[in-house]
C-alpha cells in the first residue's frame, strides 16, 4: 500500500513538472505533445527538453539519496550524505580538471569524476580512523568538510587560472542544475548508475548487518571488508555520475534517508528503493522550483535543495548530541 | 556433528609492528557438548585467541580448524551457519525492533532479496522463546536491560542454527542476576542441543562453576586446559592472577578468593 | 567573465535608475582631478582604454588591463591585470599620474587605496553609447583635447543618426554561454547594438545585463535569430536538446565575434551596420 502511495505520488508529481514550465503551455497541448502532435516548438519542448530534464533529475536525485542511505551505514551515522562528506566535492574537482584539461567528452567527465570522489572518501574514511581504531563520526564529518573545501578551493584555482570559455563550463559543477539534460547526457547518467544501484538494492540485508558494527556484521555472515571497498566504488561511482551531469546538489542524500527512517524504519531492503523514489521525486520538486519561480530566470537547483537541507541538518546535529 | 568442532594446533600470532607475539604456541579443542570456558588477566591473549579461531585473524603458525577447513579459509556466510557469536560490543547505529534483531541472525540462510520465508520466521520465534524473550519482540532494542539485550543477542544467535555458540565477554556490565542467567541459557542450550560452546570471561568462579573445559591464558600462552579441578591448582592460581588467592571448595568446585593485604600472612 | 557578469548584476540594484553625475563629476561623483597634466595615464577597462587612444592619446597610456586588446597598438602597453579588483601595487608599479577605473562597487577599495597613494583617479562607466559620449567629453576636457573629443561626438552622432532607419527586423536571443544557457539582457552593450540595428533582443525584459535561463525559455521566445560566439554556436550545433529551438534546426544562426560588439567604442556604427546586414540576411 506504501509503495502504491508513493509510486502514485511521484509519477503525479513527474507529470505536474512535465506539464509546468517557464514557457506557458495549456495541458492539452502538452499532452498531444508528448503523442508528438502540434507546434513543432512545442513537441520539442515537451518531449526533449521537459521529460529529459524531469528524468534525469528523478534518476539523480534517487542515485543521491541511495547513496546518503549507504554512506550512513557504512560510516553507521544518520549525518552522512555524498555532499557531507566530500565525496561531491571531489567528483566535482575531477570533473573540472577533466574539462579544463581538455580530456573527456560526455562519457569521459563522469569517470574523472569518479577518480575524484574515490579518492575523496578513501581519504575521509582514512582521516576518521585515523584517530584510532573506532571512527570517530566528529572527525568524520570534519574530514568531510574539509576535504570538500579543498576541492572547492582547486576548483576555483581552476577557474580563475582557466581561458574564460573553460570557466565558464567549471561554473555549471559548482551551483550544479539540470540545463545539460538531454537523451545523450541520459544514457550516460543510466550508463555510469545502473550497475552501482542495482549492487546497493542487492546489498540491502548486508548493510543492515554493517549498521551493527563491523564486528557483529562479519560474525553473522557479512565479508566486511569486501563490501566495504564496493561501497566506496559504489558510492563513488553514483555521486561521480550525478556531479558530471547536474553538479554538485547538497543535502538530497541526508535529508530524504532521514524522512524515510522517520516513518518507514531503518531496514534497507526498504530504505533503499524508498529512498531512490523519494529522492528522485524531491529533486524534481525542487528543480521545478529552481527553473519556474523566478522565470524566464533560472536558479541553481542546490540552492533550492540547500534551502531545505540545512534546517534538517541542523534538527539532525541536536539530536545527534542528545 | 559429534565430537571435535574446532581444533587449534601450535597456534602464534604477532600482530602487525607489534615487539612481541599476541598468542604463542596454544593448542585448544572445542568440542561439541562440552562448554569450554577462557580465562585469564587482562592482556593474556584471550581475545586474539578467539578472533583466531573466529578465522578473523590468519594465524602466523600452526593452525585453527574448523570441520576440516582452516578457520580463515571460510566464506563469512558459511562460517555464520556453522558459529554463532556473541561479540563483546556492539552498538547498533540506527533503531530496530528486537524481531528484526533476531531476524538478523538468518542472514546467512536468507537469500538475497527475498523476504523471510516460514522457516526464518519459525527459527526466529523459537529462538525468541528459548531465550524467554518472546515477550520483548516488539520492543525498540534501545529500551531494552542490559541483561535483556544480552538475551536477544544469544537469541540471534541460536536463530543461525549453529553448531557452535561462541560469548566474548557476555556478562560484563551485567549485576549478579543477569550474569548468572546468561551462563545458566548458556549451559542448558549446550546440554539440550549437544552445541558446542566458547565463553571468554573474567569470572573465573563462575567459570570454575561452569566449565566443563577450563582453559587458562597468561601472557600469550594456553597454561592449563581441564577440568576446573585439576587447573586451578594453587601453583597455577599464584602464577597466572599476580595476586594472592585463597581456593575454597564448593561442592568439590575450586573457587578462588583474593585476599586482602592484611590477610596475606 | 562570469564573475564580472555576477557583479554587474550585483551592482545594478544600485545603480539602476542612479542619476548620471553632474559636470565636473565622474560617474562615482567624484570632482574631475582638473589641473593635472597626466602624462602616465593606467586605464583598467576596454572601453576607456580604446577611448584614450581614440582621442589620440595613447602614447600616454602606461597601463591598461589583460581584456583591453583595442585597437593594436594597446597590446604593446604592460597589461596589469584585471580591472574589476585590480592588483594596487602592480597599478602603482607603473607609477601612473592618473588611474582610470571601470565604476563599480567592487572597485571602490582599489580606488580608495589608490587615491591614498596620491594618484589622482576618475571612475567611468561606460556601458553604452551614451555613456561613450559622456565619457569622450569628459576625458577630453581632462587631458586637453576637448576639440579632438567634440569633433569624435559629433562624428558619432552623425554616422548614427544616419544609420538610424528602423529596419522593421525580428527578435534575436543573444547567447554568450550554453552550459548552463546564458543569454544577454538590456542592460549589455551588445543588445544596444541590436536594438540600434533595428532588431529586438527577445530577452529584453531581462534587466541585467546576462543571465541564466534554460532553453525551454530560449524555444518559447521564438527567435527569428539565434546570436552567438562562433564556439557557442558550435555546440548548439552539436547538441540534439538545442534543435528544439527554430532558429537552430533551421540554422538561423549568426556568429559575432570582435570587441566592436562587446564595449562601446567609436567602431560601433560600422559594428551596428555589420549586424543589420548579417541579420539581414539570414532567411525568415
Amino acid at each position: 500500500m506504501r509503495w502504491v502511495v508513493l509510486g502514485v505520488l511521484s509519477l503525479v508529481v513527474m507529470g505536474v513538472a512535465v506539464v509546468v514550465g517557464p514557457a506557458p503551455i495549456p495541458v492539452s497541448d502538452v499532452w498531444a505533445a508528448l503523442l508528438g502532435r502540434g507546434d513543432t516548438v512545442i513537441v520539442g519542448i515537451v518531449r526533449d527538453l521537459r521529460v529529459t530534464r524531469v528524468l534525469l533529475a528523478f534518476l539523480v536525485g534517487g542515485s543521491l539519496a541511495v547513496t546518503g542511505a549507504a554512506l550512513q551505514a557504512l560510516v553507521r551515522n544518520p549525518l552522512a550524505d555524498p555532499y557531507l562528506l566530500g565525496l561531491s566535492g571531489g567528483a566535482g574537482l575531477g570533473a573540472v580538471a577533466a574539462v579544463s584539461l581538455g580530456i573527456g567528452g560526455a562519457w569521459g567527465v563522469p569517470a574523472a569524476a569518479f577518480a575524484g570522489a574515490l579518492l575523496a572518501i578513501v581519504v575521509v574514511y582514512r582521516l576518521a580512523l585515523a584517530a584510532g581504531h573506532v571512527m570517530d563520526p566528529r572527525v568524520l564529518l570534519l574530514g568531510g568538510v574539509v576535504v570538500g573545501a579543498f576541492a572547492a578551493s582547486v576548483m576555483g584555482a581552476f577557474i580563475a587560472l582557466s581561458p574564460a570559455a573553460e570557466v565558464r563550463s567549471a561554473m555549471v559543477w559548482l551551483l550544479g542544475g539540470f540545463s545539460g539534460a538531454s537523451w545523450l547526457t541520459l544514457t550516460v547518467f543510466g550508463g555510469y548508475a545502473a550497475a552501482p544501484l542495482a549492487f546497493l538494492v542487492g546489498v540491502s540485508r548486508p548493510l543492515d548487518l554493517l549498521t551493527l558494527g563491523e564486528e557483529p556484521a562479519t560474525m553473522l555472515g557479512a565479508d566486511v571488508e569486501r563490501l566495504k571497498r564496493a561501497l566506496y566504488v559504489a558510492a563513488s561511482l553514483l555521486t561521480a555520475a550525478a556531479v558530471a551531469v547536474a553538479g554538485i546538489i547538497g543535502f538530497v542524500g541526508l535529508v530524504v534517508p532521514h524522512g524515510i527512517r522517520m516513518v518507514w524504519g531503518h531496514g534497507h531492503r526498504q530504505l533503499i528503493p524508498a529512498a531512490f523514489v523519494v529522492g528522485g521525486t524531491l529533486l524534481v520538486v525542487a528543480d521545478l522550483i529552481a527553473r519556474t519561480a523566478f522565470a524566464p530566470l533560472e536558479m541553481p537547483v542546490g540552492v533550492v535543495t540547500a534551502v531545505i537541507g540545512v534546517p534538517v541538518f541542523v534538527v539532525l546535529i541536536r539530536r545527534w548530541r542528545d | 556433528m559429534a565430537g571435535l568442532i574446532v581444533s587449534a594446533q601450535d597456534v602464534g600470532y604477532a600482530y602487525p609492528r607489534a615487539p612481541r607475539d599476541a598468542v604463542t604456541d596454544v593448542s585448544l579443542e572445542v568440542r561439541a557438548g562440552a562448554v569450554t570456558i577462557l580465562v585469564g588477566p587482562n592482556g593474556c591473549g584471550k581475545t586474539t585467541l578467539l578472533r583466531l579461531m573466529l578465522g578473523v585473524l590468519r594465524p602466523d603458525r600452526g593452525s585453527v580448524v574448523l570441520d576440516g577447513r582452516p578457520a580463515h579459509e571460510w566464506a563469512r556466510r558459511a562460517f555464520a551457519q556453522t558459529v554463532g557469536v556473541v561479540t563483546q560490543r556492539e552498538e547498533p547505529a540506527f533503531p530496530m525492533r528486537v524481531r528484526d534483531a533476531v531476524m538478523h541472525g538468518r542472514y546467512a540462510r536468507m537469500g538475497a532479496l527475498a523476504a523471510p520465508r516460514r522457516q526464518d520466521e519459525d527459527a526466529v520465534g523459537q529462538a525468541l522463546a528459548r531465550c524467554d524473550v518472546d515477550h520483548l519482540e516488539d520492543r525498540w532494542v534501545d529500551t531494552l536491560s542490559g541483561g535483556e539485550w544480552q538475551r536477544v543477542r544469544i537469541a540471534r544467535a541460536l536463530a543461525q542454527e549453529p553448531s557452535i555458540l561462541v560469548l566474548d565477554e557476555p556478562t560484563a556490565s551485567l549485576d549478579v542476576r543477569h550474569e548468572m542467567d546468561v551462563f545458566e541459557l548458556t549451559v542448558s542450550l549446550v546440554r539440550e542441543r549437544g552445541l558446542g560452546a566458547v565463553v571468554v570471561t573474567h569470572q573465573v568462579n563462575l567459570a570454575a562453576r561452569f566449565a566443563d573445559v577450563l582453559a587458562v591464558m597468561h601472557e600469550g600462552r594456553l597454561r592449563a586446559v581441564g577440568t576446573p579441578s585439576d587447573v586451578l591448582t594453587s601453583e597455577l592460581v599464584d602464577a597466572v592472577f599476580a595476586w594472592p588467592m585463597r581456593i575454597e571448595h564448593w561442592r568439590g568446585i575450586p573457587q578462588l578468593m583474593p585476599l586482602r593485604k592484611d590477610e596475606q600472612a | 567573465m562570469i564573475r564580472r557578469v555576477l557583479v554587474c548584476a550585483s551592482l545594478l540594484v544600485a545603480c539602476a535608475g542612479e542619476p548620471r553625475p553632474a559636470a565636473g563629476l565622474d560617474d562615482s561623483g567624484r570632482p574631475l582631478p582638473v589641473g593635472v597634466q597626466a602624462r602616465r595615464i593606467v586605464s583598467l577597462s576596454p572601453a576607456t582604454t580604446e577611448l584614450l587612444f581614440t582621442l589620440g592619446v595613447g602614447s600616454r597610456v602606461v597601463g591598461r588591463t589583460r581584456y583591453d586588446r583595442d585597437p593594436e597598438a594597446a597590446l604593446a602597453v604592460p597589461s596589469v591585470g584585471d580591472g574589476l579588483q585590480p592588483n594596487v601595487e602592480v597599478v602603482l608599479a607603473q607609477r601612473p599620474d592618473l588611474v582610470v577605473f571601470y565604476h563599480a562597487a567592487a572597485n571602490t577599495p582599489a580606488m580608495a587605496r589608490i587615491e591614498r597613494a596620491g594618484v589622482p583617479i576618475v571612475a567611468l562607466r561606460l556601458d553604452g553609447l551614451d555613456d561613450l559620449v559622456r565619457g569622450t567629453r569628459l576625458l577630453g576636457v581632462l587631458l586637453g583635447v576637448e576639440t579632438r573629443a567634440d569633433s569624435l561626438v559629433r562624428d558619432l552622432e552623425a554616422r548614427l543618426a544616419a544609420l538610424a532607419s528602423p529596419a522593421g527586423g525580428g527578435g534575436a536571443a543573444l547567447l554568450v554561454w550554453t552550459d548552463p544557457p546564458i543569454v544577454i539582457g538590456r542592460s549589455s552593450f551588445l543588445s544596444e547594438i541590436i536594438e540600434r540595428a533595428g532588431w529586438a533582443n527577445v530577452f529584453g525584459d531581462i534587466q541585467q545585463p546576462s543571465s541564466t535561463v534554460s532553453i525551454e525559455v530560449v524555444a518559447a521566445r521564438r527567435p527569428d535569430v539565434l546570436i552567438g560566439g562562433a564556439s557557442v554556436l558550435e555546440t548548439i550545433r552539436s547538441r540534439a536538446e538545442w534543435a528544439v529551438v527554430d532558429a537552430v534546426r533551421e540554422h538561423r544562426l549568426v556568429a559575432l565575434e570582435g570587441s566592436a560588439f562587446t564595449h562601446p567604442s567609436y567602431r560601433a556604427p560600422e559594428a551596428i551596420a555589420e549586424v543589420r546586414a548579417r541579420l539581414a540576411a539570414v532567411p525568415r
